[in-house]
């Protein structure tokens, strides 16, 4: 009873306090805080009790609204990268690269699938935008597929091209994700932000599409033991189908470590966004951040104030979504 | 062991060869809009206000970057839209034409009014709506002086006949043989040719060299004082007591958690800025000396950013040696060197430590990486004018060449990594050396 692992309370009261902070100046617009000329670079003191920055923000006032765009994109990102990883890694692992087959008219319906999409995009896309003919354009593609599902209908009605061919699917996750994790997320990133705006939603789908790869690992390395579990085969053996053993039976045995893996993630994110806004990259004199706070020592460096409060606004998180982490592994394991 | 090379560099081909395409589609990617810019901005460079003058100027850059050639081998557009569009002609034309021909899928013959109506004058003919519904081109044809004549009323009537609009949802492949863009860069690539900075022409291979002997200087110190000092830190951790070493991790995991940003603007304002002390200069200017002459003259300003790469890197390193060396007390060979009569300090250092520098290899195989890109932050922060430094400046400044040049580079240096890591497998676990045989 004594040792049964729990979750400590500290991590969570002060998750839960941020959390808090973030849907607060959410509601609020009364906690943003304002230019104030007057009063630049002012040191923590009365009024101002963790200083102001070079535009003569409050520094606290800044903090909190920085909270919403810090939390919402780490946690926005681990969530969206976490799925795409948990998905990839857990089909990759439990198909393998020979218990995937498929029937060459079902390629061939995929191939016409993406040319459509290629025709789409190349062809019809900068047709639209230029005469504005949304409807015409959205009725040519509706006719495309509608027409490519009748062809795979009516081949499967009179059984042409019903051999089937397996789909290397495990070696193909696992190049992709090597090709993932080639560059650095940072560089990768800043490299991006030449090409396109670096905003809220962007840094999601950015910090999403490169965060993927270590949960898509973790879970395939855990799908790989459960899938030689004897239960697995007794449910195929009793005669289930492949997509019910893998969602009845095989996927919830295999994401019990991703709970934890998603809390270090959105901590690592979390710094990654710091980092990138303490860089300049996506900081623009309206959106605030934690690390954008930052930003402003670089251009004074007396201004201490800056930079230590923010940091341990981040440090704090850090520490706490690491404890959260391991207080999860430790009741997995104990169970 | 040559095989085992040779399977090793093979199996990084495919990463590679992915790297390049998405490289390429990196820069035809944003080719209307990002590059625009970048080509007004070099336009106005010149210091001319003369409309023309910028107009040509434009022309000729585009013509010098190459952005003038189709993309790729083969093109894919919609059957409606002329393959090129005349480069002298003004951007408000430009669009004026595209949909003009998406109206009535008659490039050729709105190429041919638009000729026309550049025959009659060139700097007048600027449709005053980019997004002319067909119905209004005939009253715009005659509200306008220039144009209304019996001649282009003629073409635009005989446009109006033949219209067929439903070509613009046609998709046509065309084949541009070898002069396009992708060709040229590949085989610039593949002679080494990295090109020219868009920012002031100098040769990337130039400016990426400059950058990475100011990256170099610090990064290699710091990594070879990391690993040794993880070394040592092992070690000397296994001398000490229950109480004490659960201490240790404790630091070491709260250390860990520290990010590389926290631990420079740490060291900023206790030991730099003038806060608490100024021991250490803020600024580590580029200067045009030879950086290396710059290293044996003063290493006192390397001091800081060496150090902060230290101590952020240091405790995950640290973690991972240990870690193994806690699980290798009780394997085989351990028990089998106790069992011969070793020392205990003997089975340490000769069996047990290099044990658990294996993980070390792959950390070492990341950091390399680490060595070439240099910290970022901390380049950001002391001003020094390294890799990452040079990444975030190009990449403010449009400077594709340069940008693509250093992926590239990052690229080849991880490819690099595996390769010596799998190497340093090969030469220390002797494992994987005899199952290849």
């Amino acid at each position: 009873m004594s040792n049964r692992p729990t979750f400590r309370w500290w991590p969570l009261a002060m998750l839960g306090a941020i959390l808090g902070v973030v849907v607060l100046t959410w509601f609020f617009d009364g906690l943003k805080p304002e230019l104030r000329l007057d009063m630049r670079s002012l040191p923590p003191g009365a009024g101002h009790w963790l200083g102001t920055d070079t535009l003569g923000r409050d520094v606290w006032l800044s903090i909190l609204a920085g909270s919403q765009r810090s939390i919402l994109v780490s946690i926005g990102a681990a969530l969206i990268g976490g799925s795409i990883g948990v998905g990839f890694g857990s089909v990759a692992a439990f198909f393998g690269n020979d218990r995937l087959r498929f029937t060459i008219r079902t390629y061939l319906t995929g191939l016409l699938l993406l040319l459509i999409a290629v025709y789409f995009a190349v062809v019809l896309w900068p047709t639209i935008s230029s005469t504005g003919q949304v409807l015409a354009g959205a009725l040519v593609v509706l006719l495309l597929v509608v027409s490519v599902v009748v062809i795979w209908w009516l081949l499967k009605r009179f059984g042409v091209l019903g051999d089937r061919m397996t789909f290397p699917l495990d070696t193909v996750t696992q190049r992709f994700i090597e090709v993932i994790s080639v560059i650095p997320r940072l560089y990768l990133i800043v490299a991006f932000a030449m090409i396109i705006p670096i905003n809220m939603f962007t840094l999601i789908m950015l910090f999403a599409v490169t965060s993927w790869d270590v949960m898509a690992r973790m879970v395939r390395a855990e799908m790989l033991k459960v899938r030689e579990m004897t239960y697995i085969e007794s449910a195929r053996v009793i005669g289930l189908s492949e997509s019910k053993v893998f969602f009845r039976h095989a996927l919830p045995n295999a994401i019990g470590p991703v709970a934890t893996q998603v809390c270090f993630t959105i901590s690592g994110l979390l710094i990654a966004e710091a980092t990138l806004s303490f860089i300049g990259v996506g900081v623009s004199p309206e959106t605030v951040s934690w690390g954008s706070i930052i930003h402003g020592y670089l251009e004074n460096l007396q201004a201490w104030w800056l930079a230590v409060f923010p940091g341990i606004c981040i440090y704090l998180t850090v520490i706490s979504l690491h404890a959260v982490g391991n207080d999860l592994d430790r009741m997995y394991h104990q169970k | 062991m040559l095989r085992y090379l040779i399977v090793r560099l093979l199996s990084a081909f495919p990463a590679l060869l992915l790297g390049l395409i998405g490289l390429f589609v990196f820069r035809v990617l944003p080719s209307q809009s990002v590059w625009e810019e970048r080509i007004d901005l070099l336009a106005l460079e010149g210091g001319s206000y003369n409309t023309l003058r910028i107009q040509q100027e434009k022309i000729r850059i585009r013509k010098e970057l190459g952005l003038d050639l189709p993309v790729f081998y083969l093109s894919l557009r919609s059957a409606a839209l002329p393959a090129a569009l005349p480069l002298d002609m003004p951007d408000v034309q430009k669009e004026w034409v595209r949909s003009i021909c998406l109206l009535t899928g008659q490039p050729e013959r709105v190429l041919q009014l638009a000729a026309a109506l550049q025959a009659k004058n060139f700097s007048a003919w600027v449709p005053d709506n980019t997004k002319l519904q067909w119905q209004s081109v005939r009253t715009w044809v005659l509200g306008n002086e220039v144009a209304a004549s019996s001649e282009i009323l003629s073409q635009v009537d005989e446009l109006e006949a033949s219209s067929q609009q439903w070509r613009a949802y046609v998709p046509a492949l065309y084949w541009n043989g070898s002069d396009n863009q992708f060709h040229l860069w590949f085989s610039q690539l593949l002679h080494g040719d990295l090109g020219v900075s868009w920012k002031n022409r100098e040769r990337v291979f130039e400016v990426i060299s400059r950058a990475l002997s100011n990256t170099i200087v610090f990064t290699v110190p710091a990594i070879i004082l990391i690993f040794l000092s993880a070394y040592w830190l092992v070690i000397g951790m296994s001398h000490l007591g229950p109480r004490t070493k659960a201490l240790a991790d404790q630091v070491i995991y709260f250390f860990d958690l520290v990010p590389l940003f926290g631990w420079a603007l740490l060291a900023m304002i206790l030991f730099a800025s003038g806060t608490v002390f100024s021991w250490f200069p803020s600024h580590i200017s580029a200067s045009s000396l030879n950086s290396f002459s710059f290293w044996s003259r003063s290493f006192w300003p390397y001091v800081l950013p060496v150090g902060i790469l230290w101590i952020s890197t240091l405790p995950y390193i640290t973690k991972h040696i240990d870690n193994a060396f806690q699980k290798s007390a009780d394997l085989p060979f351990v028990f089998m060197a106790r069992a011969r009569g070793l020392g205990e300090h003997t089975i340490k250092r000769r069996y047990r430590l290099r044990y658990s520098m294996l993980p070390a290899i792959t950390l070492f195989g990341q950091y390399l990486l680490a060595v070439v890109s240099g910290a970022l932050v901390v380049e950001v922060l002391f001003s020094i004018q390294g890799v990452g430094m040079l990444l975030t400046q190009s990449v403010a400044a449009q400077d594709y060449p340069v940008v693509s040049g250093i992926i590239l580079l990052l690229i080849l240096v991880r490819m690099l990594s595996y390769l010596i890591t799998d190497l340093l497998y090969y030469w220390f676990d002797p494992r994987i050396r005899l199952s290849n045989q």
